[in-house]
């Protein structure tokens, strides 16, 4: 991701070097940002045990979750600029697991337990390339934007529980589900507009509200079911902006 | 061709554990770990006294090759000049100075140390229950065995190799009893599969075996110990073992080498035990055939099906065409025919353990043996073959849709076929009778005990499903077979709770309309079907 990241600001900061457009202005934004809608994931792992396959399926509910974002942009022209962002948000998740565990005497006779594990991990950060659109009013300035994006996501998924379990073993008593973090990249777009406030012609404040999305497919388990994740969704940053 | 039940006696062989009473005080058991301070000076000085009055004896010394000042004493704790078991201290010294003190220490011993047995008359009693030979150069040590359930017993113990087994013997000093045994290789229990007799897959609790190598039939998911045995066909060691003149070994325990199972009678043997043990305890909470968790032996290939040409009668019916309970929890397996033979009626007989209810009917006698105790002769030899016919079905049914054939209320159907060998539904279908009038009153059989259990066969049938009784036309409202639970719990508690051992038809009757009474109320449908039962065969 890291790496990604700084390729694409390097062509960017290349493409500024190498224009000669009128009025250059240079654009950093420092946002704290939030992640406002959910997404929700499934996932299927299946294990051995006693001489049989079992399965636990969960399914996640990736909440809002608080992060920040870094912005910047070069106004190529009076009204357009092109901008990089990049930025992690974590959210609030949760995993409703049904677990399916073989019975050691006989075939066909899983035992089946069901909870919900709080706290797992989930990280998505992003890097958005925008095409950005830009106006001014007095000390207002105002802009939409539009691009690719990039994605990484690492989220916690749910593996083989640990259980207690006594003869006649028709239930178990699950006792640990243990959380493994998995993480993959995937491209997607955003779209997004902001309006900004500038106290001096160098400082400012500004929010915008972004919509974005990408499938990033993880794996964890080979030969198994990936697990697609919607990652981005809608997003609100603000913070301080800083013209030069 | 009726299963038989022999209550031979046998001996308590190498895989079981022997509880004798404790004869001494609580064991007080003191673990130390002293390392500073005062608890080390006070360890210190009691260790140099317990070594002055001999109560501490040393064992070896071991100079420390890492750390070249330090020395280490290893302890063993005696009694009266006798080691006590696991008794040991260990202390590390720096020149003059102790270091360390880690232990454990046993109090309140309070026995004679003095034995009556020799140590070749222990050495004798080892042999006997291993099976091995222990050779001169095996002494057995007198120990004081401190024991978990509390007290202190005098005891000889020595190892023993078995076949592929090593097993540790307590022998009880004075009385030559087994105090205990315990396997000293490591076992694991794991789950395999296994392809019955019938061509079906069914689980199979096995264990690792011995040195990781391979699997063995012996079932430690459950609480009893379950082995199955594959004698291969030798009627001589099979023999030997039901006599009680050797001890099974562990390389007669049924093996595997991948735990994927295919030998079908070792998978059905094996897993109908279990499924018996299960049936009993999830149906009435009964724990195993004595109530706490007996071992099970399974005896299966006694015979080999091509030795019965020149087999004697009474080897065939015994070791081809049957199966019986031997006593003490071990239940013997025949071998059925070579597909090309028949029986004169015209039946095939395939192996018996592939017939869960021809399980379930012998593992029965075991529990009647543990209970009722009903005299197998007559009316009451009668009731106690009917009592496992009455199990054997409701097993059946129990695990209807996970056996391979079909629940129902033939006997021995799915080795004996077709139509197994007894029918509780129509007893005449097999010859038996159906209303006491009809009763077979001569000498053979134990005086019918495989004929007259027609009746009370009948009886539990028309109790669960109704109908009318063929000899009476006497009409019975059953249960109906979605209860056929609440007939299976009264004759269940009749049977092992509240049945004389010389108990009649009559009494039997008496008994369990009181068993339904009890557990149902006066009135209720199980009291009536069972009374109108008992009315329509024929038995007041
Ligand atoms: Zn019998």
């Amino acid at each position: 991701m890291r790496s990604t990241l700084a390729v694409l600001a390097l062509s960017t900061l290349a493409a500024a070097a190498a224009s000669a457009a009128d009025e250059p202005r240079f654009t950093v934004s420092l946002n704290g940002a939030f992640a406002v809608t959910s997404t929700e994931y499934d996932s299927v792992r299946t294990f051995n045990a006693f001489a049989e396959e079992g399965r636990i399926e969960t399914a996640y509910d990736a909440g809002s979750g608080p992060g920040f974002e870094a912005g910047f942009a070069w106004n190529f022209k009076r009204n357009l600029a092109v901008g990089l962002a990049g930025g992690m948000v974590t959210r609030d998740t949760s995993g409703e697991w049904t677990a399916s565990v073989p019975h050691p005497l006989f075939l066909n006779r899983n035992r089946i337990a069901e909870g919900t594990e709080e706290e797992l991990e989930y990280t998505e950060s992003q890097v958005h390339l925008d095409l950005i659109y830009t106006g001014r009013s007095g000390s207002f300035d105002f802009s939409a934007f539009a691009g690719p994006s990039f994605f990484n996501v690492s989220a916690d998924l749910l593996g083989q529980p640990d259980y207690d379990q006594s003869y006649p073993f028709e239930t178990i008593t699950v006792t640990d589900v243990p959380a493994l973090a998995f993480d993959d990249n995937g491209f997607g777009f955003n779209v997004g507009a902001g309006v900004g406030y500038r106290f001096t012609d160098s400082i400012g404040v500004g929010v915008t509200g972004r919509f974005s999305r990408a499938t990033i497919e993880l794996v964890p388990q080979t030969g198994a079911d990936t697990v697609e994740i919607d990652a981005g969704g809608f997003q609100v940053a603000g913070g301080l902006r800083i013209y030069f | 061709m009726r299963f038989r039940h022999e209550g031979t006696a046998l001996a308590l062989a190498a895989l079981a554990l022997g509880v004798m009473s404790a004869d001494a005080a609580e064991p007080r058991v003191t673990r130390l770990a002293a390392t500073e301070g005062a608890a080390l000076n006070d360890w210190d000085t009691r260790i140099d006294s317990m070594l002055r009055a001999g109560d501490l004896q040393l064992r070896r010394t071991h100079e420390d090759t890492l750390l070249p000042s330090r020395q280490h004493v290893r302890l063993d704790q005696a009694y009266r000049g006798v080691p006590v078991y696991s008794g040991q201290v260990v202390r590390q010294t720096e020149g003059e100075r102790t270091v360390s003190v880690f232990g454990t220490l046993y109090e309140g011993i309070d026995l004679d140390p003095r034995p009556t047995l020799t140590a070749d008359q222990a050495v004798a009693v080892i042999e006997k229950l291993s099976g091995a030979d222990l050779g001169p150069s095996r002494v057995p040590r007198l120990v004081v065995l401190p024991r978990d359930e509390g007290g202190y017993v005098l005891a000889y113990t020595a190892r023993a190799f078995t076949e592929s087994d090593l097993v540790r013997y307590f022998i009880d000093a004075r009385t030559g009893a087994l105090v205990l045994s315990r396997s000293e290789l490591q076992r694991q229990a794991v789950s395999g599969t296994g392809t019955g007799v019938l061509g079906d897959r069914k689980k199979m609790s096995a264990t690792v075996g011995v040195g990781g190598v391979g699997f063995i039939a012996s079932d430690e998911f459950r609480p009893p110990a379950i082995f199955t045995f594959d004698m291969r066909g030798n009627l001589t060691r099979t023999n030997a073992i039901l006599n009680g003149v050797v001890g099974p070994t562990l390389n007669d325990v049924a093996n595997d080498s991948d735990n994927t199972w295919t030998d079908g009678p070792v998978v059905d043997a094996h897993s109908y035990a279990g499924w018996t043990y299960d049936y009993y305890f999830l149906r009435f909470n009964r724990r195993g055939l004595d109530g706490n968790n007996l071992e099970v032996w399974s005896l299966v290939h006694p015979v080999r099906r091509e030795d019965i040409f020149s087999a004697s009668n009474s080897v065939v019916n015994t070791f081809f065409l049957n199966a019986f309970y031997a006593g003490d929890g071990i239940m013997v397996y025949g071998e059925g025919l070579l597909p090309s033979l028949r029986l004169t009626n015209g039946q095939r007989v395939d192996y018996l353990a592939g017939a869960l209810d021809i399980v379930a009917h012998e593992l029965t006698h075991g529990v009647t043996d543990y209970t009722s105790g009903l005299i197998y002769q007559g009316e009451s030899g009668a009731l106690n073959e009917s009592f496992s016919d009455m199990m054997a079905a409701a097993a059946e049914f129990y695990y209807q849709g996970r056996a391979p054939g079909q629940s129902d209320w033939l006997i021995g159907e799915d080795a004996f076929v077709p139509g197994g060998i007894r029918s509780m539904q129509s007893p005449t279908v097999w010859g038996d009778p159906d209303h006491y009038s009809i009763r077979f009153t001569g000498p053979e059989d134990n005086g019918g005990v495989h004929i007259n259990s027609g009746i009370p066969n009948h009886v539990f049938y028309l109790a669960t499903v109704g109908g009318t009784n063929r000899v009476s036309g006497i009409a019975v409202t059953g249960v109906g077979q979605a209860n056929i639970e609440q007939i299976e719990k009264v004759m269940y508690r009749a049977f092992t709770a509240m049945m004389p051992s010389s108990a009649n038809f009559s009494t039997a009757r008496a008994v369990t309309i009181q068993s339904a009474r009890d557990l149902y109320g006066a009135g209720s449908p199980a009291e009536r079907a069972v009374t109108q039962a008992w009315n329509a065969v024929g038995v007041n």
